[in-house]
């Protein structure tokens, strides 16, 4: 995912929407295709200084994820894991990005704020938002996926095809 | 005005009975300090009275070619230091060379403007002017370039994470990593400025003290020290900034990604 957003030095060709990534600056491309890492970054000791808007929607996108709405007043260092989490989610939807790669996206979450981003990734889905998701959870993939990717030996497997790819490893 | 007074052997070899007697006090509280005292002290010795000589001969031959030479080698071995100084390094040639020729540029230019403009020996690259003014501003330049660098690549090693989450949101590389240049050069400045601030209240310096000794007077070795001051503050400024610049290029690309494999 790092290669895909150009952070990773890498080969191939990359489209998105008949946008090909070798024609576009380096940071138009991340703002069509973005990144969340499974952990984030902070520049600075104030969470509001990580936002370059105080828009309406990503004060709705806040109250969806369950934070509070004063969380732009906070200093970095008094967020849990799972704050921080969301926040690196809602940072990256400020963009309204075309891609998104989420990389263990609710990994921090309990079930229930799990459950809320999971709503919230479906909605950028029906908007028309290409979404990439890792997960370790594989109830996770079947709730949200369309297609299903298992990644074995640094080779990505189709879901249909894993039955008869384990039968292979262990035969 | 007093006369210079002159040194003979004898008085140096009083003077040595202060660090005789360090060496005396390590060994009974056994610090192990004295064979290391020892030897830095021979070895202080033998290196200034090599380049005593070595000044001499320069300063009776007067060419402008064996000047350069010099000035050339102290540049390497400087860059050589700003080269060592640093924890984390550029891979490659590059560690060395923004380092060395950023100092070498500045210094360079500085010393030549200097020479030729104000003060103005003849001929203006005259050894015995040119080579000790370029020692002083070469090695004031050389601290300013290491903690510049060094401060840049671990602060970019360390905030990776965070420079990264700029350039995913969007944000290219001058933009990304302006704070953490603004750092480096910041630490590179301190020196030189903390030098300023406590000029001649809390240290005199070696070189004004120097000539106060040999019988210059005061108010004219303040002008020295003064010119000599300045052209240090302009020539670090300057060095400072283009290899802060220069290496802060290089660990970034024009993809706008941090280039931290380009550190070994």
């Amino acid at each position: 995912m790092r290669a895909i957003v150009d952070l990773d030095c890498s080969e191939g060709e990359l489209i998105l929407n008949k946008k090909r990534r070798d024609k576009m600056k380096a940071n138009k491309w991340r703002k069509l295709v973005a990144l969340v890492p499974a952990e984030t970054g902070w520049w600075s000791e104030k969470v509001g200084d990580h936002f370059f808007t105080d828009s309406d929607e990503l004060k709705k996108i806040i109250a969806a994820l369950d934070l509070p709405a004063n969380i732009f007043n906070w200093q970095v260092n008094r967020l849990s894991s799972g704050e921080k989490q969301r926040l690196g989610f809602a940072r990256a939807l400020i963009n309204k990005p075309e891609a998104l790669l989420l990389d263990e996206p609710s990994a921090a979450l309990d079930r229930l704020t799990t459950r809320k981003m999971e709503k919230l990734i479906k909605q950028q889905a029906k908007k028309g938002v290409s979404i990439i998701l890792v997960t370790h959870d594989e109830n996770q993939a079947k709730r949200m996926a369309n297609r299903i990717f298992y990644l074995k030996n640094g080779k990505l497997i189709p879901h249909k095809d894993i039955q008869s790819h384990k039968e292979k490893l262990n035969g | 005005m007093a006369e210079y007074i002159e040194l003979s052997y004898w008085d140096l070899a009083l003077a040595s009975i202060f660090i005789l007697l360090n060496g005396a006090l390590s060994i009974a509280f056994r610090l192990g300090l004295a064979k290391k005292l020892f030897i830095v002290t021979i070895r202080m010795i033998v290196q200034l009275s090599i380049v005593a000589f070595l000044l001499k001969a320069i300063f009776a031959i007067s060419s402008p070619f064996l000047t350069l030479i010099v000035a050339l080698i102290m540049g390497l071995f400087a860059g050589r230091e700003i080269w060592a100084r640093q924890n984390k390094k550029l891979a490659g040639i590059w560690g060395y060379s923004i380092g060395a020729g950023s100092m070498m540029f500045a210094g360079f230019l500085v010393i030549i403007i200097a020479l030729k403009t104000q003060i103005q020996p003849d001929p203006w690259w005259n050894p015995q002017f040119s080579l000790p003014l370029f020692g002083m501003i070469l090695g004031n330049i050389m601290t300013g370039i290491s903690l510049a660098l060094d401060n840049l690549t671990t602060t970019l090693i360390r905030e990776k994470r965070a420079i990264e989450a700029l350039l995913l949101l969007g944000k290219n590389r001058q933009q990304a990593l302006l704070p953490f240049v603004q750092g480096a050069l910041r630490a590179g400045f301190m020196p030189i400025i903390n030098a300023m601030a406590a000029m001649g209240i809390i240290s005199l310096p070696g070189m004004m003290s120097g000539q106060i000794l040999s019988g210059i007077d005061p108010v004219e070795a303040v002008k020295y020290q003064i010119l000599i001051l300045l052209l240090i503050g302009g020539a670090t400024g300057l060095g400072v900034i283009s290899a802060t610049i220069f290496t802060a290029l290089r660990l970034s690309d024009e993809r706008d990604r941090l280039r931290l494999d380009r550190v070994k």
